[in-house]
């Protein structure tokens, strides 16, 4: 298991939108801080609860596009029912499938700090890569 | 490195090269190409002339830079018939746009009340994220309908007023939306969206008429100085997002099943002949639709709350549309190319449509001054209003610049704003700001952007629009 001192995600320079790079030693981990990642230019951390479980298991092509959808049903799930992640499993992934589960809340504006929306993962500069076991992702979200 | 050369004051050619299909132009000034210089931006305006059937050249506006396929800033015109069309030079948010609307009231004379307009303005636009749209229990069969009708279906329902259709770029209604052409996800993301504003460099304004350059246009468009205006800036929110999002894998297979090779994932394409070409057409068209029905509820909300604030009546308000401009859209339009008049589809990615006097496309009332164009700058500075030239006409399809571009990255501007009292220096500036995210606020300072002057300089000096009036903002909502 990773140290939670360690910073999730490297936020990039990117002009006019928003560039990171995720660093794991495992894809699931790899997965789980894009997402966490994701929302974390979406709404405050503080203050969110897991109050409701959601799955979410999505199927597609290579790991660079699976990343890609997955991160897509979040953010969609974020725009249009305003579900924020508190904590995020994933229980299976293979370079075709993932099956995860999202425990959090819905957005409230009164008990939460929103910072600002994503219009959507681009698939921009998209990598997934591993090397030597570590497993890397550079994504850029359009604002 | 590309080769890039000056071929006047304010034009800039990159030679055919490669699999070019025509050459590159960009309209820039020395001062700003150095900064185009620092991206890969350029390569992106070599990467469009690839597209096939692309004709005259790859366009470039000054405030061009990087973005996904094409750059922002970006305009090319491929053959109605022969050409492809690219998700990749229309982007995320179809007919993301911005609107002047005019009133009748004096800047100065509300002055006083300004905070109370700012908060009316705050508690009417949702920003759309968790929050519920403006048009409470739309159905699924009614957002069907909207993103067919167009700007009419918000006016029908007491968003406006019948008058303000001359005022939009196609009247508010691009031809050939087919409902169908949508996914389930975009009408899903759609549904509880509509007249809300989004964040990112999205806003309303309230502005102040703050100098004529064209005393006869002004005159015909009805501004003078020290009037009170409001600036919308906004797009077709999720339902346009999620459309360019479902065209990119469909996009991907057409390349493979057409033979099509260019340069970059991202400018995807199809034949617009062909029926993947067809659908994304139709679906783009329900995406512009149902931007211009967002901002025209967002406008009639806000002409609303400003009449409740100021206890004052829709006449005494005398709130009207000035002009509605689309700055990411793909369009079927006529244009002369090498002495012969061609049946296009011109792409614009942040670059706004600029087209000359006299056009049949603009309403009669505006044919003898051309069309109207906004250009917004940073929430502190200064906007400017423009109308379009023969001169664009024959040398950018019709098109020019759409905005000032930023100067520093979103991770830079956060930075550079820690610690600071950010909404005391734009009070300072004699703005007030009203907003929901607080990263969204700090990203969009005036310091985070180029000024837009300069952008506007170029195009006014190119000759491929000219200058009639700046606006100054007062008062500023983000989402």
């Amino acid at each position: 298991m990773v140290s939670e001192e360690e910073p999730l995600f490297r936020e990039l320079d990117h002009t006019a939108d928003i560039a990171i790079e995720v660093v794991a030693d495992s894809p699931a981990e790899l997965f789980r801080r894009a997402g966490l990642a994701l929302h974390s230019f979406l709404v405050e951390a503080d203050g969110i609860e897991s109050r409701e479980e959601r799955r979410l298991d999505v199927e597609s092509t290579g790991w660079a596009d699976l990343l890609h959808d997955w991160l897509a049903r979040l953010l969609r799930d974020f725009l249009v029912q305003g579900f924020v992640a508190r904590e995020i499993a994933v229980d299976e992934i293979s370079d075709r499938r993932i099956a995860s589960r999202i425990s959090g809340e819905t957005l409230d504006h009164d008990r939460h700090q929103f910072i600002g929306e994503i219009k959507a993962v681009t698939y921009h500069e998209l990598v997934v890569e591993e090397r030597d076991g570590r497993w890397r992702a550079h994504l850029i979200f359009d604002v | 490195m590309l080769e890039i050369r000056q071929i006047s004051d304010y034009v800039w050619e990159i030679p055919k090269h490669g699999g070019m299909r025509v050459p590159g132009r960009v309209y820039a000034s020395t001062e700003l190409m150095q900064n185009i210089r620092k991206d890969a931006s350029l390569q992106q305006v070599a990467n469009v002339a690839h597209l096939p059937g692309i004709v005259g050249y790859s366009l470039a506006m000054p405030d061009i830079h990087w973005g996904y396929g094409f750059p922002i800033g970006g305009v090319a015109a491929v053959d109605a018939e022969e050409g492809a069309i690219t998700p990749g030079g229309i982007g995320f948010d179809v007919n993301c746009g911005v609107r002047l609307a005019a009133t009748k009231l004096r800047a100065d004379d509300v002055k006083r009340d300004l905070p109370k307009i700012a908060d009316a303005l705050f508690q009417a636009i949702p920003c759309g994220v968790g929050a519920k749209g403006s048009i409470p229990r739309l159905t699924r069969a009614e957002e069907k309908k909207l993103v067919v009708e167009g700007a009419k279906w918000a006016i029908d329902r007491g968003f406006g007023r019948e008058a303000d259709l001359d005022n939009i770029e196609e009247y508010g209604r691009l031809a050939g939306a087919d409902a169908e052409a949508l996914t389930e996800e975009a009408l899903e993301r759609g549904l509880t969206q509509v007249g809300t504003l989004g964040s990112g460099n999205h806003f309303l304004e309230v502005d102040r008429v703050d100098e004529i350059y064209d005393s006869r246009v002004a005159e015909v468009l009805g501004l003078e100085i020290g009037q009170l205006a409001i600036i919308v800036h906004s797009g077709s929110r999720g339902l346009g997002h999620q459309t360019c999002e479902d065209s990119l894998k469909v996009m991907d297979r057409a390349m493979e099943k057409y033979a099509i090779r260019v340069p970059d994932r991202q400018l995807a394409c199809a034949p617009v002949s062909s029926p993947e070409g067809r659908r994304y057409l139709s679906a783009m068209a329900c995406a512009a639709n149902y931007a211009w029905v967002n901002r025209q509820v967002m406008m009639g909300l806000a002409e609303n709350a400003i009449m409740q604030a100021l206890a004052i009546s829709p006449r005494d308000l005398g709130m009207r549309l000035v002009y509605d401009v689309c700055h990411n859209i793909a369009k079927p339009e006529t244009h002369e190319v090498d002495g012969e008049k061609r049946k296009l589809w011109v792409h614009r990615k942040g670059a706004t449509r600029a087209f000359g006097p006299g056009h049949p496309a603009i309403a009669a009332r505006l044919r003898p001054i051309g069309q109207p164009v906004l250009i917004p700058g940073d929430m502190g500075r200064y906007s400017f209003l423009l109308v379009g030239t023969e001169k664009a006409m024959t040398e950018t399809f019709g098109s020019t610049c759409h905005g000032a571009g930023r100067v520093m990255s979103r991770a830079q501007a956060k930075k550079a704003g820690r610690g600071r009292n950010l909404e005391r220096e734009l009070a300072d500036a004699g703005v007030i700001a009203r907003y929901r995210g607080r990263g969204t606020f700090a990203e969009e300072m005036p310091y985070a952007y180029k000024d837009v002057a300069d952008v506007v300089e170029v195009v006014h000096g190119a000759g491929i629009s000219r200058k009639v009036a700046k606006l100054k903002p007062m008062a500023v909502i983000k989402g």
